[in-house]
């Protein structure tokens, strides 16, 4: 049965062509047709949650889009920027097996880097002073020493908060540099973090990392930085340690802010061409996460993102209590659609989460959250987010819900969204 | 009738031994909630500092609100709904 007429591309060469969102045998599938090179199909639901009370009502299904090609935020685009990531550099110190930027080579000869006054300007351009969350990213951010420059050169172009996306191997090891970044003005950190046993990291990333990792949220804790676990999710790699993670940063809370799962997706570096069973969808992503939490989750807790497209991720609102347990704020309404958020709403609400208070008041006089005082004193120190983004690849990528996309790469003047920026072609 | 409209102000110092009371000291005390006593409309009955419910998206939060012991009104001021109960509503709700 059809669900939904709608676009893609050919995961050959790319070609926009109509798809349409297929149930079969309780999964939904991406169906689609290139004249050129033939039929694709794709798994986008598993069938856990109804996918049809995920997505709410949808209005009219989009017509003759221009995307993917030439893009950047045209007048079909849907939503504004919540936000930016500048790429600061294309190069890195690992050679991770998964790599949606393709990065590589430590060696500063290696590619093409801009400088600070190109990334000076860009920032100016990107900035919407008092309000822009701006990521920095890569590669990896930390290899370049004039890092704090560009921090602070983020915040006198007025942009609000000022986010590193870092494998944290840095932060973990040079103090100094690490102060320097506080003191430009760094708000908070997206930390590559996969999982709670080493050989996860040395499958994703190639070497034992966890006590790195665990000494770059401890450095950050000690300047009051918001530290984000970012794990990516691989099928058969880190899949079975989704509650582990979840309950690894609910103990460091209040140093980790909160955790942000990234289903794998086959952008830039892949190690092989996907299957469907190298796939995890967001229903398959939240189920697992709920039945491995031991109860500290509950499937209404998280819901679908009004951002973005529903498809494209999920959020929950928590607070840790004494007992490291999580407090509900968020809870699913199923009989009725919450209205789209804007890109503003979206990055208010997850920036209040990440960035640590810098006062956090007097201490409250009781533990009991439903005092109003000790909870709000709580909820500012010891909020926590459970999110989830789910990328898109020219395999599953739905044009509809590209048109949706707020997460946005600023590239020479054109704020382009996150998947049609990386958008690489798939070989079969 | 608004819970505040019932509520009849009473300054709780006591005049000073001379009978002459410092009429900017009484314009401060009727501005502070804290230092005066008030009185329900309805029940002509001193507000007592009470455990009180709030009730906010399926939430309840307790603060000590003043109550009037005859007819339950509660007495909820201005600075506390543009307070923390603006602070609780905001850190409650969804984008």
């Amino acid at each position: 049965m059809v669900l939904r007429e709608t676009f893609s591309v050919c995961p050959v060469c790319l070609k926009r062509i109509p798809a349409q969102r297929v149930v079969e045998d309780r999964e939904v599938h991406l169906r689609k047709v290139c004249p050129e090179h033939g039929a694709f199909r794709t798994t986008l639901w598993r069938g856990h949650v109804d996918m049809g009370t995920w997505i709410g009502p949808e209005g009219a299904p989009i017509r003759d889009p221009h995307c993917p090609d030439a893009c950047g935020l045209c007048p079909d685009h849907k939503q504004k920027t919540c936000c930016v990531q500048l790429e600061v550099t294309r190069r890195c110190d690992l050679g991770c097996r998964h790599c949606f930027a393709g990065g590589g080579h430590a060696d500063p000869k290696y590619g093409h880097e801009p400088t600070l006054a190109q990334l000076t300007e860009d920032l100016v351009r990107l900035s919407v002073p008092g309000q822009t969350l701006v990521q920095l990213t890569g590669g990896e951010p930390t290899l370049r020493e004039d890092l704090p420059e560009i921090i602070a050169a983020a915040k006198v172009a007025g942009c609000r908060y000022v986010q590193l996306n870092t494998n944290g191997l840095r932060l973990a090891t040079d103090p100094v540099y690490l102060k320097a970044l506080v003191d430009a003005g760094l708000s908070f950190v997206f930390l590559q973090f996969d999982g709670t046993e080493e050989r996860i990291h040395e499958r994703l990333r190639g070497q034992p990392f966890l006590a790195q990792k665990r000494k770059a949220i401890e450095a950050c804790a000690r300047h009051n930085i918001g530290v984000t676990l970012v794990p990516t999710v691989v099928p058969g790699v880190n899949t079975h340690d989704l509650g582990a993670l979840l309950r690894f940063g609910i103990q460091l809370a209040p140093a980790v802010r909160g955790i942000h799962f990234q289903p794998v997706t086959h952008l830039g570096r892949m190690p092989l061409q996907p299957t469907d069973t190298d796939r995890l969808t967001l229903d398959q992503l939240l189920a697992a996460l709920v039945q491995q939490s031991d109860g500290l989750l509950e499937p209404k807790h998280l819901v679908p993102s009004s951002c973005d497209h529903p498809l494209c991720g999920f959020h929950g609102d928590f607070v840790v209590t004494p007992e490291r347990r999580l407090m509900p704020l968020t809870k699913r309404n199923e009989s009725a659609c919450c209205a789209p958020a804007t890109a503003g709403q979206n990055r208010l609400f997850v920036a209040r989460r990440w960035e640590r208070p810098k006062e956090y008041g007097p201490e409250p006089y009781c533990a009991d959250l439903r005092h109003m005082d000790t909870f709000l004193g709580r909820v500012k120190s010891h909020g926590f987010t459970v999110t989830a983004m789910a990328f898109q690849d020219a395999g599953n990528l739905d044009l509809e819900r590209l048109q949706r996309c707020s997460l946005h790469v600023y590239d020479r003047g054109r704020f382009v969204p996150f998947c049609a920026h990386h958008l690489s072609p798939l070989h079969p | 009738m608004s819970p505040l409209s019932r509520c009849k102000e009473v300054i709780s110092s006591s005049p000073p031994e001379n009978g002459i009371r410092d009429r900017n000291e009484i314009s401060r005390n009727a501005l502070d909630i804290s230092k005066r006593s008030l009185i329900c409309h309805a029940c002509q009955l001193e507000l007592q500092s009470q455990k009180t419910d709030f009730t906010y998206l399926g939430h309840t939060f307790y603060a000590d609100m003043l109550r009037c012991p005859g007819c339950g009104q509660v007495f909820i001021p201005e600075s506390l709904v543009k307070g923390r109960i603006q602070e609780v509503e905001m850190q409650m709700e969804d984008k």
